[in-house]
């Protein structure tokens, strides 16, 4: 019986696997064609959507990784701790470069152009 | 070739003071971390300073090692070319640490292991290990050898030292702290060393502003394309979005990271993995930004000031107009000038300059002599000698410095006859060497089925592919055309893409070719693990063992042993992969952990009852019930001046409660001459767990 379930959820896990990792192949196909298509190959929006696009799927995969494997339990107290500042450290970057890219687009530059 | 001039023309008066401040630096270092020597009684104390130190004493002597030698001179150039996008290799690691704090660092940690090829043997077999001891230490022989003559550029540049005479001189200072004291004197140079790099740096900063005008006149003189924190995707080939990321906040991240043994052993100098968390998240989150404009802001104040010049028609009030004709001199030139040419306070960035050399080298020889004793000399010498004492370890790992050092200085000879830049250099050795080792660690860490069959396969295919695309580039075409999807002709014209014949040339990204090694190494790794679990497997492996073993050459037997050997599958990797990080913890315990979240207690006094056992220490039970402690949890107890840091500590279980009444420590007079207590001063305790 055991050897049943066993075998059924390596085979589920194998399809999630594979299925998971189609994805993200099309996911690297379509990511910097749509971008550029959309912003410009010179916008910088373009570069930072690259980096938080690709950036994004390698964070989220670590976390996911690190929480199913027990290796963060979010009944521990520090563990919980750490792990709200990991998600917070991740959208403070991606705030922060956001805003910096507004801010240089928007305040004049005082030399000639 | 690298040009050995710096674009200013130095006083001979200013020379030597710049030298004289130089020097006493130097000398101050020396004595510094010679003091720092007495703490270092044994080989863990030697390597990782008795894991015993507080999280901002790892956190700010890393402050330090990740400022490069190069880095001043580097990102200052950077910053003048492209500007504030100078930030980018520094801000990029957040992807990682998810993977880092919860996954690599409390492996190592808990699993006591001692060095990364260690950890290779104990993840996979012996074979692993011998194949991760050489790419890292062709890793890290580069790293020393690279800084070495970087430095040598620099001191012949600014004083016409070649780098015959300054070269040996450096190694000699940095040999002498670095062999003597181990990695408490690099901790604590490396502190006093960062603290000198973030003030010299802000003095030029703060110079540059007030040059200006203030910081709205910094920022408005700034072309918009200086502003922005990132390139463009296809800027040039050497600094471009898209194979930054690939290159750069992958494959550099996760070899500085996990790989790094000199800042791998910070963290296992830490007391513990919650400390080790603190000293991390502090590193990404608040020194590698400081970092980024400490080192990249002079290049962003020096292309402010010519915007400036041109606007208004000629040079600032109270400095001398600037010109930048080749700007890797931007550094120079720039401080130079802001800081009104005053030898003394310029002599004293210089000196911080030579500290990121130093405590970058002091890291890394630390670091290689910690591979040479525990994956290369220990156990050779166990096999003929199991019960070597620990002080004839600790006497060869002072010789394995001196070694790595000598090394180090040699491989300068090799640089000096390179016909390229310092960056170019730099990322086209590491992009190379990285690859497979970075990728095999990480399916180790993080992919319990994978195995030693297929972690070494994937090293050696990994290795060869890597190198292969040195030879023949074109092998990364498919891999470009899919991860950046832009044809040859939306490419930017004159941004150094074209090659000989004037054509776009995609290829020449510098890069990519440490991303075509890793998805190669992953997937000749992911194959041979399938394989290996196969029926097919075990007798193909045997067969071609019997026909290695019949080829009549001595290395022939062990390599058809070692054959064998990796037919094992029954190895215990409890605590070696992410998924057993909790077993790895009651094993580093002794016990279950206790979890419960309690307080320090602190100032208390300290009595010596040799009734109690060695790294035991009996609290009432008031102290225990702050700090929500039982009988064995983890006990870690310091001097209670905090500023120390840990210097005069132990880790220790808790015994029975005693029932003296009032708040005092009992430990034996063991432990607590191993603690390096005082006699008098008081304790702080905190439950580990």
């Amino acid at each position: 019986m055991d050897a049943k379930v066993d075998s059924a959820g390596k085979v589920g896990m194998h399809r999630y696997v594979m299925l998971t990792a189609a994805v993200i192949l099309v996911v690297v196909y379509a990511l910097p064609r749509v971008l550029v298509a959309t912003f410009g190959v010179d916008s910088p929006w373009t570069s930072y959507f690259y980096k938080y696009g690709f950036g994004a799927i390698f964070f989220f995969v670590g976390v996911f990784i690190v929480l199913k494997g027990g290796a963060c339990s979010l009944k521990r107290g520090h563990d919980r701790f750490w792990f709200r500042f990991l998600i917070l450290g991740f959208f403070w970057y991606l705030a922060m470069h956001g805003l910096w890219i507004v801010a240089s687009l928007t305040i004049p530059f005082l030399g000639e152009v | 070739m690298e040009e050995i001039t710096f674009g200013i023309e130095l006083p001979r008066a200013a020379a030597i003071v710049i030298s004289i401040v130089a020097i006493t630096y130097f000398c101050f270092i020396l004595g510094f971390g010679a003091y720092f020597a007495r703490f270092s009684k044994n080989i863990n104390d030697f390597f990782f300073s008795g894991q015993r130190f507080a999280w901002w004493l790892v956190a700010g002597s890393m402050i330090a090692t990740g400022i490069g030698s190069h880095s001043y001179l580097k990102y200052a150039q950077q910053g003048y070319e492209t500007g504030m996008s100078s930030t980018m290799t520094y801000l990029n690691n957040w992807f990682l640490v998810a993977y880092f704090v919860f996954g690599w660092l409390p492996i190592i940690y808990f699993s006591r292991i001692r060095s990364i090829p260690q950890y290779f043997e104990r993840r996979f077999n012996r074979v692993a290990r011998y194949l991760a001891v050489l790419i890292l230490l062709s890793y890290m022989f580069f790293y020393i050898g690279l800084s070495f003559y970087t430095v040598g550029v620099a001191i012949e540049g600014l004083f016409g030292i070649p780098h015959l005479y300054s070269v040996p001189v450096l190694a000699l200072v940095l040999g002498t702290y670095v062999t003597f004291g181990g990695q408490t004197a690099v901790i604590f140079t490396d502190l006093l060393q960062g603290v000198m790099l973030y003030t010299a740096g802000a003095i030029c900063i703060v110079a540059g502003f007030g040059a200006l005008g203030g910081f709205g006149e910094f920022w408005g003189w700034l072309p918009e394309s200086h502003r922005l924190p990132f390139v463009r995707l296809l800027e040039e080939p050497g600094y471009n979005a898209a194979g930054l990321f690939w290159g750069e906040a992958l494959a550099g991240s996760i070899m500085f990271t996990f790989l790094n043994q000199g800042w791998i052993m910070r963290f296992l100098a830490c007391r513990s993995v919650h400390e080790g968390r603190k000293a991390a998240f502090f590193n990404f989150f608040v020194t590698l930004p400081v970092s980024a404009v400490v080192v990249g802001a002079i290049g962003w104040i020096g292309k402010s000031i010519i915007e400036k010049q041109a606007g208004i028609g000629g040079a600032l009030e109270g400095i001398d107009p600037i010109y930048i004709q080749n700007t890797a001199h931007t550094f120079v030139i720039v401080a130079w000038e802001v800081l009104r040419q005053n030898p003394w306070v310029f002599g004293f960035v210089i000196a911080a300059l030579s500290a990121a050399l130093m405590s970058t080298i002091d890291t890394l020889i630390n670091a290689c002599a910690a591979v040479g004793i525990y994956d290369v000399y220990r156990p050779m010498r166990e096999r003929v000698h199991p019960d070597t004492p620990d002080r004839h370890y600790l006497h060869a790992a002072r010789w394995a410095s001196v070694c790595a050092t000598v090394i180090g200085v040699l491989l300068v000879i090799w640089f000096v006859k390179q016909q390229a830049t310092i960056m170019a250099m730099h990322y086209r050795g590491i992009m190379l060497i990285v690859p497979p080792l970075v990728t095999t660690l990480f399916m180790g860490c993080f992919w319990r089925r994978f195995n030693a069959p297929g972690a070494i396969f994937s090293m050696a295919v990994g290795v060869f592919f890597t190198y292969l695309t040195a030879v023949n580039p074109a092998v990364l075409r498919p891999l470009i055309w899919l991860v950046i999807g832009v044809e040859p002709s939306g490419y930017p014209a004159g941004a150094g893409w074209e090659d000989a014949a004037g054509q776009i040339n995609p290829l020449s990204n510098l890069y990519m070719n440490a991303l075509y090694g890793m998805l190669i190494t992953g997937l000749a790794g992911v194959i041979a693990t399938h394989f290996s679990y196969s029926r097919y497997y075990r007798p193909t492996i045997l067969k071609l063992a019997r026909g290695v073993k019949a080829i009549p050459f001595a290395f022939t037997d062990p390599m058809a042993q070692f054959m064998v050997e990796a037919l094992d599958k029954k190895r215990d990797i409890t605590g070696l992969t992410v998924d057993t990080v909790t077993e790895a913890m009651a094993r580093f315990k002794g016990g279950e952990p206790n979890h419960a979240v309690g307080k320090k207690a602190r100032r208390i006094p300290v009595e010596l009852d040799d009734a109690i056992p060695f790294k035991q220490v009996s609290l009432s039970p008031a102290i225990m019930e702050t700090m929500k402690a039982g009988d064995g949890d983890m006990i870690y107890v310091e001097d209670a001046r905090w500023w120390l840091g840990g210097l005069r500590s132990v880790h220790t279980h808790a015994a029975k409660p005693h029932e003296r009444g009032r708040d005092v420590v009992l430990m034996s007079k063991e432990t607590f001459d191993d603690a390096l207590m005082i006699k008098g001063r008081p304790v702080t305790l905190e439950k580990v767990f």
